[in-house]
């Protein structure tokens, strides 16, 4: 900060004010030497906050780094592996970073492609009749699906920003873009354990079949996306998501990550 | 019903991002700056996503300066975190932790001890007072600009700033003394 004192009173206030406001000072102003020390100190220490501010911003918007000594975290636990009410869970201070685990947003892509490929390609197209699929007796999906599920779940749900169900209230296009804004009133919270009841994200127009007003549908939106990776509809698929994503959730817990 | 998956918006080419990574960047700064937790700054730059992208469902004329109204609604959604509860992240304990040697906070101790001193004020200011710090002197929008973008006097801002800029100055030359 600036080395001079800077006086009390009336002068010092005006000069910090005319500092702040950037206004053109009246004239004379700065043949007063009192006053012109004044306003130099002032602009000063505005400069130094200017800089500071800028360096502070931008240290606090990069994501954390993994640290050096990894902690594990604390886990809220879930006895019965369902969501619960209540305060969020307590985060530690140390990141858990999991070798496996590449701490990047490029590792998240890799996996949610791979999941992709799993469940029927990413066209988001899938047939209305159940018997062209292979299903089980589980009546979820195929064996490989099952697989690629329980495989990438906690790593899908560690780099989940959002994962809800809830009922489609609206959908509306964007002008302009080609993409809607769908809106689902929330019935049930996985992560975070509680939100607010209703989000809205934006989806590519082309996905088919489109969404409809009163949907169910189960929503996962990756920390660093503004689309959803998933979203389910139809009681049988949701059905199955729901159970993975229940499994997934304590494994999760212990993870962290890193990507944007 | 059929399930549907639906491509993610970075693989489709068509599908556009209201915000470039610029904007993205200074919108999760002016969060940050405003006490809103790292673990809640992409949920934060998503909700000004989503305003942009409703005021094109609306119609309504995209703003002139699209950087300083991602900004400012930034800063206001900073503002409602105080006020509706949401856990609030003391600016100066996040620096901390990324002042380690080799962390993101440039520069040697001196400017780590006065980096930690500015965050601490910033921790210490009223919701207001910080979100026209910040905009003032982080966005970088004029006196005017801030008044026009929040709807409120011009008389208001600067009484704001002053009281703002005063608390800051005091603090930090009570750690130029310690």
């Amino acid at each position: 900060m600036a080395d001079h004192e800077s006086g009390t009173g009336d002068a010092a206030a005006d000069a910090l004010r005319a500092a702040i406001t950037d206004e053109p000072l009246p004239d004379g102003a700065l043949e007063d030497e009192e006053f012109a020390a004044d306003h130099r100190a002032a602009l000063a220490d505005v400069a130094v906050l200017r800089e500071q501010l800028k360096m502070i911003g931008a240290a606090l918007a990069e994501p954390e780094a993994p640290p050096g000594d990894p902690a594990p975290r604390r886990s809220a636990g879930r006895p019965d592996g369902t969501p619960g009410k209540g305060s969020r869970r307590p985060r530690a201070r140390r990141a858990f970073a999991v070798g496996t685990m590449i701490a990047t947003a490029l590792a998240g892509v890799v996996v949610g492609m791979s999941w992709l490929v799993a469940r029927g390609g990413g066209d988001g197209v899938s047939s209305s009749d159940a018997s062209s699929s292979k299903q089980d007796a589980d009546g979820g999906a195929t064996d490989s699906e099952k697989a690629g599920g329980a495989r990438n779940g906690p790593i899908r749900i560690a780099c989940a920003r959002i994962v809800v169900e809830g009922t489609v209230v609206r959908v509306e296009g964007a002008p302009g873009t080609r993409q809607d804004l769908v809106t689902v009133d929330v019935d049930r919270y996985y992560k975070p354990e509680e939100g607010k009841g209703e989000i809205t994200f934006p989806m590519a127009m082309d996905a088919h079949p489109p969404l409809r007003r009163g949907d169910q549908a189960l929503v996962v939106i990756s920390g660093g996306a503004a689309t959803p990776d998933i979203l389910t509809t139809g009681e049988r698929e949701i059905a199955y998501d729901r159970a993975w994503i229940l499994k997934a959730l304590p494994e999760a817990d212990g993870l962290r990550c890193t990507g944007r | 019903m059929p399930t549907r998956r639906s491509p993610r918006a970075e693989a489709d080419p068509l599908a556009e991002d209201p915000l470039d990574a610029v904007q993205a960047d200074r919108v999760r700064a002016v969060l940050a700056l405003g006490g809103v937790p790292q673990d809640d700054l992409q949920d934060g730059l998503q909700q000004v996503r989503l305003r942009l992208l409703e005021r094109r469902a609306r119609r309504e004329e995209p703003p002139r300066d699209i950087g300083a109204w991602a900004a400012v609604v930034a800063s206001n959604l900073a503002v409602d975190w105080h006020r509706t509860k949401h856990r609030q992240e003391r600016v100066s304990e996040r620096l901390s932790l990324l002042s380690a040697p080799d962390a993101q906070v440039q520069g040697g101790p001196e400017e780590r001890v006065l980096a930690l001193a500015v965050a601490e004020g910033l921790d210490a200011l009223p919701a207001a007072q910080r979100q026209l710090l910040v905009l003032r002197y982080y966005v970088d929008l004029s006196v005017p600009q801030i008044a026009e973008q929040l709807g409120i006097p011009l008389g208001t801002v600067k009484s704001r700033l002053y009281a703002a800029a005063n608390l800051m100055r005091e603090r930090l030359r009570v750690e130029e003394v310690a």
